[in-house]
């Protein structure tokens, strides 16, 4: 039943990304919905559990729109990793520090992949980034957390039983 | 979990090994314009449900958009009826124009350069998760006679290639990506450029030319097309105008920012040029 709920879940999220998420754009920026379930689901669950899906979530994207694979895959293992980490050791299991994970995790990933674009010499304007494109989503999915922690939270309360 | 694995280690391993097994054979085994078949059958599950979920959106956000504009479309009635009243004007003129063209080139016997091309059109149903890239995925693949590196356009002019394919998908990769370069030419100086896409400090949809001579004659309002060079795109599509010329940081060269002529963010059908995979000979 875990399984089921987590693959509805992954699947529902990234159908959303692809197909709504740019609709919901604020100052043309669109959250990102599968980090935002990855941070949820390994507070909900565990560490191990949210590497494991940072992986799969990670291959899912390098399968359908990587092109160089394992780049989304090692974003998203360490970003379940490093959640696992931080609420496995310093971080209570609660909504709001759930939001704060997932905006501090949005900045490191926006910071990858700005090293990654300067190391394939493409071109971008750092403090442009930073400003008009990390900082915002950081904040659009910190606030998306919220409400999302709260119904993942509830749908393994209720239909997961370990 | 680890207890897991101590216990079963055979069965994780074998699982691990298969799977392994199936990523290596199915990113190494990619067929010469094509996508690996792994990557094509999860492309062909996904592809109707994005096509169902873009749907749906599109008339929800229709809906919204029509009650929004309901309120300035008086204005742009009057504002659109004054413009065709114009362009009809307009139009008497041409057309003189055009019958003397004819005549002109019948005397001096220049073939007309026809520009037909063989074009599938295609609806956009996904776009690429993230805020770093502008591709999208089409409901078009080689089922319908398309092929990789396929160039794509729309009425206002070109949107990018498709760099990756599948039998009801493709992949497009656009030219305000920041990873994106094309060819092109200026037609008022005959100037030879490349237009890169970039993220800009003003606004987040515009391409660049960079290392443009100093002594060029570009000028704000040049339009820019293809130049046909290196076999990516066909020559005299239209990319779009520049917007504004800097000087670059050395002094020697200038940065010019070019407007796309289109609209990448409204952007929902395009039309896909097929060349029956002529378009990756030069790739």
């Amino acid at each position: 039943m875990g399984i089921l709920l987590t693959t509805i879940i992954v699947l529902l999220s990234y159908l959303l990304q692809t197909t709504f998420a740019f609709r919901i754009a604020i100052f043309d920026v669109t959250p990102n919905l599968l980090l935002c379930v990855l941070v949820c689901y390994t507070v909900c669950r565990s560490k191990e559990k949210g590497l494991f899906l940072g992986f799969i979530i990670g291959m899912l994207l390098d399968l359908l729109w990587g092109r160089s694979f394992g780049l989304y895959t090692i974003a998203y293992l360490c970003i379940g990793a490093l959640c696992g980490l931080a609420f496995d050791n310093f971080l209570s299991h609660n909504v709001f520090t759930c939001a704060l994970a997932s905006f501090a995790l949005t900045i490191l990933y926006g910071f990858g992949t700005q090293v990654l674009m300067f190391l394939t010499h493409t071109s971008f304007a750092f403090s442009y980034s930073f400003l008009r494109i990390i900082l915002p989503e950081a904040v659009y999915n910190g606030l998306l957390t919220l409400p999302l922690y709260i119904v993942i939270n509830n749908l393994y309360a209720k239909f997961v039983t370990d | 979990m680890f207890r897991f694995i101590k216990q079963h280690y055979i069965t994780v391993l074998i699982v691990a090994v298969i799977v392994l097994a199936v990523l290596a054979a199915a990113f190494a085994g990619k067929k010469e314009g094509k996508t690996n078949f792994v990557a094509d059958a999860a492309g062909i599950v996904l592809t109707p449900l994005q096509g169902s979920f873009h749907w749906v959106f599109d008339n929800i956000s229709g809906i919204f958009q029509y009650i929004g504009d309901i309120r300035t479309n008086a204005q742009d009635n009057e504002a659109l009826t004054h413009r065709v009243q114009e362009l009809e004007s307009e139009l008497v003129e041409f057309e003189d124009l055009r019958m003397e063209n004819d005549r002109l080139r019948s005397l001096l016997d220049l073939k007309e350069r026809q520009r037909e091309y063989d074009t599938v059109g295609a609806e956009i149903i996904a776009k690429e998760p993230g805020n770093w890239f502008t591709n999208f995925t089409i409901d078009k693949g080689t089922m319908d006679g398309l092929s990789q590196s396929d160039p794509v356009i729309n009425t206002s002019g070109l949107v990018g290639y498709i760099y990756d394919i599948g039998t009801t998908w493709a992949k497009v990769s656009t030219i305000v990506a920041p990873t994106s370069s094309t060819g092109a030419v200026l037609p008022r100086t005959g100037e030879e450029v490349v237009v890169d896409g970039i993220q800009d400090q003003k606004s987040s949809i515009l391409c660049k030319m960079s290392y443009v001579p100093k002594d060029s004659n570009i000028m704000v309002g040049d339009t820019i097309e293809t130049s046909g060079l290196g076999g990516m795109y066909p020559k005299g599509l239209y990319i779009g105008r520049v917007k504004e010329i800097q000087n670059s940081q050395d002094g020697l060269t200038r940065d010019v920012l070019v407007e796309p002529a289109v609209d990448f963010k409204r952007l929902r059908e395009v039309l896909v040029i097929r060349s029956g995979g002529a378009g990756s000979e030069g790739r």
